[in-house]
C-alpha cells in the first residue's frame, strides 16, 4: 500500500493506510449510517456512482478494448486524418511510412501488391473525407462511427474496391486499437483500477459478445486455431464485406488448483476473442470461435463465464468422466458435489447452464436396501425396503426378483423410497436386485445392489 | 503412436522417403478402414466417423511384419485447405521435416473448414516502399490535417495558426528508417473520372 500513488482529494474518514490514489474518488465516505436494506451494509458517497478513475486527462481508464465503443467519436477522427493522409502520400510516391496504419495492415514482399490499388484507394478518399466530415459535424460514438466506416468500405461488389476498402479498414482498426493500447503507467487502489465501469452511464451500453478458449501452451492446435480464425475473418471481409471490431488476445495463465479449472496445464493460453455485437461480422466471428473450439479435433476449453454452450458430452470430452470411462478432474467434481448435495437431491447449485453442461450429479447411488421381513416357517412372504431419495430427481428405481430356477420378474418405475413384497416361495436362493436409472442428456447411468434371499 | 481423427477428412500421403516400405493403417471409421501403401501422392478422398485412429507403420523385411511408426501431428491453417493436419512418421525422434513419411489430412467439415475460398488480395508493398514518416501539413483553412475543406473556403482564407505550422510526427518517427529507393510517383492524375470529392489536398513528399 505504501507503494501506491496517494489520491488528491481529501481522505475518506475511514480505514487506514494513507489516502490511495481511488478511493477517496471511487468509494468515498459513508453515505448513510444506517444499513441499506438490499445491501445490509451502509452505502458509500462514490460507491457505484462515479466515473472511472483515471490518473491523469488521457480518458484512458479500462484494460478493455471494446470499452471505447460508446466513448465519443472525436479520437477516430485523428485516426482517420491520419490514414487518409497516409493514402494520399502513398499515391503520391508510392511509399508508406513506417510505423503508420497503412505499414500495419500490408506486409513487404514482391509483386504488384498494393500499387494495383491505387485508383481505388484514390476514389476512397472521397468516402474517407466524407467520413472525416460526418465524424467532425455529426459527432456519435466509436462504435456508430467504425460501423459506417465499415458499410463504406467493404460495401462494394467490386473486388478491387473491395480489397481496396479492407486495405483501409485494416489500417484503421489497427490504428484505433493502437491508439487505445498506448503503454499508461499508473497505479492505484485495486478496485479503482480494475472497475472501469462508467455508472453515470446510462445512454450508452456497449453490447459484446465474448469467448475465451484455452490451450495448453504447447498444444499445437493453439496456433491453429488462432490461424484459422484470422482465416475466417479474413474470409468474411472478402466474400461477404463484414468484418469484426474486436480482438482476438493471447494471455499466458499459471495453472489452477481448481478441478475443472481451463487452466489445466503447467503453462495455459487463454484466447479471447471478442467483438462488437452490433457490427456486422462480429457475432459470425464469435460464433465461429466457439464452434471451432468445441470442434474434438480442436479441443479447446471454454471460459466458464462467458459464451458456453458446451454440452454435456462436449464437457465430459474435454473434462473426462463419460459413462464407460467414470474417471477424471470432472468425475472428482462431481463427487464434490455429490458430498454437498446429498447426491443430487439437494439442487440449490442446479441451473439450465448446469443441467446443461452434466455441472450435475449424474452417477446415482443406492442408498439404504435390505429384507425387512424375511421368508419364515409357513410364510413365503418376503418384504424388501429401500431409500434411495438422496438423488437428482429424475432417477428412477426398478426391481428384479430372480427365483431359483431363474425366472426374472420385474418391477418396473419404482419410486425413490419403498417396499416390495414378493413370495420367495421355492427352495433356494432368491436373488433381489435394486437398479438406479439416471439419464442426463442422453446418458444414462445404472447403480445396482443386489440381495440373496433364502425361499420356503 | 495412434492419432485419433473426429469426423470426415481427406488423405493424401505427400512424403515418402523412408527405406523402408510404410503404410497408412486406419481404424474405427465408417468407410475406410484397412491399410493404404504410403506411396507419395496416394489419397483417400474421404474418411469418415465420429472417432477414428490413423497409425502410420513400417516394414523392413518387405511386408512381413510391421512395426509402428514415432508420429508428430502437426496442424496448420492453409490458405489452400484450410485447416489440416499432418503426421509425419520416422523410426526415431527427427525433426518433422526429416520424417520419412509425411501424410497430409485435410479437415471437410463444412462449418469448420469450409471450401477453400479464393484467396484474398496479397496487401504487399516492396521492402525499398518503406520509409520513415514526416511531418505532415495542416490545412490552411481549417488548421487540420487532412484538409477536407471545400475549394471556396480555402480561396482568399489563410490563417496564420497553420501557415508555418506542422502536425506532430508521431512517436513511431524514432523507428529505424529503411533505405528508400526511387520509386516512380503514382499520379492521381493518371486516374481520369475518379473524384476525390473533397477539396484541394496538400501532398507531403
Amino acid at each position: 500500500m505504501g507503494q501506491v500513488t496517494q489520491s488528491l482529494m481529501p481522505p475518506v474518514t475511514w480505514g487506514g493506510m494513507g489516502n490511495p490514489a481511488g478511493r477517496p474518488e471511487r468509494v468515498g465516505n459513508i453515505a448513510l449510517l444506517d444499513p441499506d436494506p438490499i445491501l445490509n451494509a451502509p452505502r458509500f458517497s462514490m460507491a457505484g456512482t462515479g466515473v472511472p478513475w483515471s490518473p491523469d486527462d488521457s480518458g484512458i481508464t479500462s484494460f478493455s478494448l471494446l470499452d471505447p465503443a460508446c466513448a465519443d467519436a472525436d479520437f477516430l477522427d485523428g485516426v482517420v486524418s491520419g490514414i487518409y493522409t497516409e493514402i494520399e502520400n502513398f499515391l503520391s510516391n508510392n511509399a508508406v511510412a513506417i510505423g503508420g496504419g497503412l505499414a500495419g495492415a500490408i506486409a513487404a514482399g514482391a509483386g504488384p501488391g498494393i500499387a494495383t490499388l491505387a485508383p481505388w484507394l484514390l476514389a476512397l478518399l472521397a468516402i474517407l473525407a466524407l467520413s472525416l466530415n460526418w465524424l467532425r459535424n455529426q459527432g456519435g460514438t466509436m462504435g456508430q462511427a467504425l460501423n459506417n466506416l465499415r458499410d463504406d468500405l467493404l460495401g462494394s461488389n467490386d473486388p478491387m474496391q473491395r480489397a481496396a476498402g479492407i486495405l483501409v479498414w485494416r489500417a484503421i482498426a489497427a490504428e484505433a486499437f493502437k491508439s487505445q493500447q498506448s503503454p499508461h503507467d499508473y497505479n492505484a487502489i485495486s478496485y479503482a483500477i480494475m472497475d472501469g465501469h462508467n455508472y453515470d452511464d446510462i445512454s450508452c451500453t456497449v453490447n459484446v459478445r465474448s469467448v475465451e478458449v484455452f490451450f495448453d501452451a504447447a498444444d499445437p492446435n493453439l496456433i491453429a486455431f488462432v490461424d484459422r480464425l484470422l482465416q475466417f475473418e479474413s474470409d468474411q471481409e472478402f466474400q461477404s464485406g463484414k468484418s469484426v471490431v474486436g480482438y482476438v488476445s493471447l494471455r499466458f495463465c499459471q495453472p489452477s488448483q481448481a478441478l475443472i479449472a481451463p487452466e489445466a496445464f503447467p503453462r495455459t493460453v487463454a484466447v479471447e476473442c471478442s467483438g462488437l455485437a452490433d457490427e456486422a461480422g462480429s457475432t459470425e466471428f464469435v460464433d465461429f470461435a466457439v464452434a471451432l473450439a468445441q470442434d474434438p479435433n480442436i479441443k479447446g476449453v471454454l471460459h466458464w463465464g462467458q459464451q458456453n454452450d458446451s454440452t454435456q458430452r462436449q464437457i465430459e470430452f474435454r473434462f473426462g468422466d463419460t459413462p464407460t470411462s467414470p474417471v477424471g478432474a470432472l468425475h472428482d467434481w462431481r463427487a464434490v458435489l455429490s458430498r454437498l448435495t446429498d447426491n443430487g437431491r439437494l439442487d440449490g447449485f442446479s441451473s439450465d447452464f448446469t443441467r446443461r453442461a452434466g455441472l450435475e450429479v449424474v452417477q446415482p447411488l443406492i442408498g439404504e436396501f435390505g429384507v425387512t421381513s424375511p421368508p419364515l416357517g409357513g410364510n413365503p412372504d418376503c418384504t424388501l425396503a429401500w431409500d434411495c431419495r438422496n438423488n437428482p430427481t429424475g432417477t428412477v428405481a426398478s426391481l428384479e426378483i430372480v427365483s431359483p430356477s431363474v425366472s426374472i420378474v420385474s418391477v418396473p418405475a419404482l419410486p425413490s423410497q419403498g417396499t416390495h413384497i414378493f413370495a420367495a416361495n421355492q427352495l433356494g436362493t432368491w436373488i433381489a436386485l435394486l437398479r438406479l436409472s439416471l439419464d442426463a442428456n442422453g446418458e444414462t447411468r445404472h447403480a445396482s445392489q443386489a440381495l440373496q434371499i433364502a425361499g420356503v | 503412436m495412434p492419432t485419433t481423427f473426429y469426423g470426415k477428412w481427406s488423405l493424401q500421403v505427400i512424403g515418402n522417403v523412408g527405406e523402408f516400405a510404410q503404410r497408412v493403417r486406419i481404424q474405427g471409421s465408417l468407410n475406410a478402414d484397412g491399410n493404404l501403401n504410403a506411396a507419395l501422392g496416394a489419397q483417400i478422398a474421404e474418411i469418415d466417423g465420429a472417432a477414428w485412429i490413423v497409425r502410420l507403420e513400417r516394414s523392413g523385411d518387405g511386408g512381413a511384419t510391421w512395426q509402428e511408426n514415432l508420429v508428430q501431428r502437426i496442424p496448420t491453417v492453409t490458405p489452400q485447405n484450410g485447416l489440416t493436419f499432418t503426421l509425419y512418421g520416422d523410426d526415431s525422434v527427427v525433426p518433422a521435416q526429416d520424417s520419412d513419411v509425411t501424410v497430409q489430412f485435410v479437415y471437410l467439415d463444412q462449418q469448420i473448414n469450409p471450401h477453400p475460398s479464393p484467396p484474398g488480395f496479397g496487401f504487399t508493398l516492396p521492402p525499398s516502399s518503406f520509409r520513415p514518416p514526416r511531418p505532415i501539413l495542416l490545412c490552411e483553412c481549417c488548421c487540420r490535417a487532412p484538409c477536407i475543406c471545400p475549394p471556396r473556403t480555402l480561396k482568399g482564407r489563410r490563417r496564420v495558426c497553420c501557415s508555418s505550422l506542422m502536425a506532430p510526427v508521431a512517436a513511431h518517427a524514432q523507428l529505424t528508417a529503411v533505405a528508400v529507393a526511387p520509386v516512380p510517383p503514382l499520379r492521381a492524375s493518371s486516374f481520369a473520372g475518379i473524384a476525390t470529392g473533397g477539396g484541394p489536398v496538400r501532398r507531403v513528399n
